[in-house]
């Protein structure tokens, strides 16, 4: 059978080039965004540990954050300097730095609530969790996307602390 | 060139080099020998694959245990070498070996979705998972393009579907017609049915040659048989009053639009296409028939009205599969109108079918159904070839 090898090649080749510049924009990211440490707690201590993903609440320190619409859901911005947030794509006049995300059941979703874990490690972490202070370390770029690089408990990374007993 | 011991011997006969019963004790003594060596060959190659797999487990078993030690870029790096390697492996096997070929696909679009995983795990991102879907869809889509076999392709197909549902339903660009969608699922029903159809109807030459489009007809089996049940069994659609929440006019305006678009369409391929005027009229009962279920719930709570069309609307299906040549689907649907009657029968007679009489008729009536459909289904498809050729 006949194949038309340019198409074919262009094919074959179009996932690889496609997931390496996606590899490579999250690592760009994680390397250039500016460095933010956020709180967070976990909003049901029920279901702490989903499968191998710590799913948490993280406390963007906004009072008012995702207030009632007749939406689902809505495109918005967290403000982290000055504090504030929005609806829209648009950032608040002044801020430097933002993260952009959706408004979901009263929820500011922005990708990052989510962190993997071992399932070794996952309930020593989901005990430290609830009885210290955690929070997250994140990479933030300038246009509004966010990355978790660690998770922090009492201010250090968790892989320290869960080595010591 | 291959031995042929047959031709062989027969010259060998004509020349005088042996006898006939030579000849003979050749034969049986080979035929025996390629048995016993077909039959070591198989037993070996069962050892083989067998041992293959046992390896394959052992190696995934060894990642899984010490996945948290191996460095993230070695993760990425190996990720990244196999979707070279399958893609590698589908390049020079798109000619000579076409189920290497195949395999090779299968497994760079499974790679790919792996892969989108790992980045999702390494990075600790999280989104919806309709638009992992739609991302996976959009990057494999040249990869199962070029498809020869109908798994792939089966699988994009019903990823785009699954992502197509949960984008109406998590997707803001939805939000505004999602309660539409969510007080009246059947219009999903519908609209996807539609879509289906008119994507496996399209002739466009480049579409007309891969196993894209046989992948789309098979989803439209399955979404209209989905939709059917949906419609017909639904316990919330018997209700004439159903409607909750208030829909806008902007919504239900929209969505009409929306489906009567998708109708007409349908309908314009159909009659563009070259089919007979048997099958063109077969189309138009379908597309009526099932549009008369997917509104029953609302016009009526009865249930004679929709069980009468759901089997309508897999007796015209039947028809129509049989002028094109589907003689198993054919028979499926055969037997689904067969599987409704009795569904419909429990369903007038319920109370009488409890008691020791009634599940005595309904034993005669499952055993006399199978034997009419034993003796006539050959017939009947003959018949129903017949009527829309």
């Amino acid at each position: 059978m006949t194949v038309n090898k340019k198409l074919l090649g262009a094919a074959l080749a179009l996932p690889i080039i496609v997931l390496g510049i996606l590899t490579g924009y999250r690592q760009y990211a994680y390397v250039t965004g500016q460095d933010v440490i956020l709180p967070i707690s976990g909003y049901d201590p029920r279901d702490l540990l989903s499968g191998y993903y710590l799913s948490y609440k993280i406390d963007y320190g906004i009072k008012d954050i995702c207030p009632p619409t007749p939406m689902p859901s809505s495109p918005a911005i967290v403000c982290l300097d000055p504090r504030a947030f929005v609806y829209g794509d648009t950032p608040p006049k002044g801020c430097t730095l933002f993260i952009r995300g959706t408004c979901e059941s009263s929820n500011f979703m922005a990708g990052i609530e989510r962190y993997y874990v071992s399932e070794y490690r996952g309930s020593v972490l989901e005990e430290k969790i609830q009885s210290q202070k955690a929070s997250i370390l994140l990479s933030v770029t300038r246009h509004g996307e966010a990355l978790v690089k660690d998770l922090l408990i009492n201010g250090k990374s968790w892989k320290e602390k869960s080595d010591t007993p | 060139m291959a031995f042929d011991l047959t031709k062989s011997l027969e010259r060998w006969l004509a020349l005088g080099f042996i006898h006939d019963h030579q000849a003979q004790r050749i034969q049986e003594y080979e035929k025996a020998h390629r048995l016993h060596s077909s039959e070591r060959s198989w037993i070996v190659n069962g050892f083989v694959i067998l041992g293959v797999v046992v390896i394959s487990i052992g190696i995934i078993s060894q990642i899984a245990a010490h996945w948290e030690n191996i460095p993230d870029w070695v993760k990425l790096m190996g990720s990244f070498l196999g979707l070279a390697s399958l893609a590698g492996t589908a390049w020079f096997s798109a000619e000579k070996k076409p189920l290497a070929f195949d395999v090779a696909l299968l497994f760079l679009c499974a790679l790919c979705l792996g892969t989108i995983g790992l980045i999702a795990q390494i990075y600790h991102t999280t989104g919806p998972l309709y638009r992992l879907l739609f991302f996976w869809c959009f990057i494999t889509m040249g990869a199962v393009y070029f498809a020869r076999q109908l798994l792939a392709p089966w699988l994009w197909v019903g990823a785009l579907l699954g992502g197509f549902i949960l984008a109406i339903y998590e997707a803001p660009l939805f939000s505004r017609i999602e309660p539409a969608f969510t007080e009246y699922p059947e219009l999903l029903g519908i609209i996807l049915f539609f879509l289906c159809s008119i994507i496996s109807l399209i002739n466009v030459p480049y579409f007309n040659h891969n196993a894209l489009k046989p992948a789309f007809r098979a989803w439209t089996l399955i979404i209209a048989l989905g939709a059917l049940a949906l419609f017909d069994l639904n316990p919330n659609g018997h209700h004439p009053a159903r409607f909750s929440l208030e829909l806008s006019t902007a919504i239900m305006n929209g969505a009409i639009i929306l489906y009567s678009l998708s109708v007409i369409a349908f309908l314009m391929l159909i009659f563009s296409q070259e089919y007979t005027k048997g099958q063109k009229i077969g189309v138009l009962l379908i597309l009526l028939s099932f549009l008369c279920v997917a509104h029953m719930g609302i016009l009526t709570s009865s249930d004679f009205w929709r069980a009468f069309f759901t089997i309508l609307s897999l007796i015209f299906m039947a028809i129509f599969l049989a002028g094109i040549d589907c003689k198993r689907l054919f028979m499926l649907f055969l037997s689904l109108v067969g599987l409704r009657f009795l569904i419909l029968y429990f369903q007038a007679l319920g109370s009488l079918a409890l008691t020791g009489t009634g599940l005595i008729i309904s034993g005669f009536i499952i055993i006399s159904g199978a034997f009419l459909w034993q003796k006539y289904r050959h017939f009947l498809f003959i018949w129903s070839h017949n009527l829309t050729s």
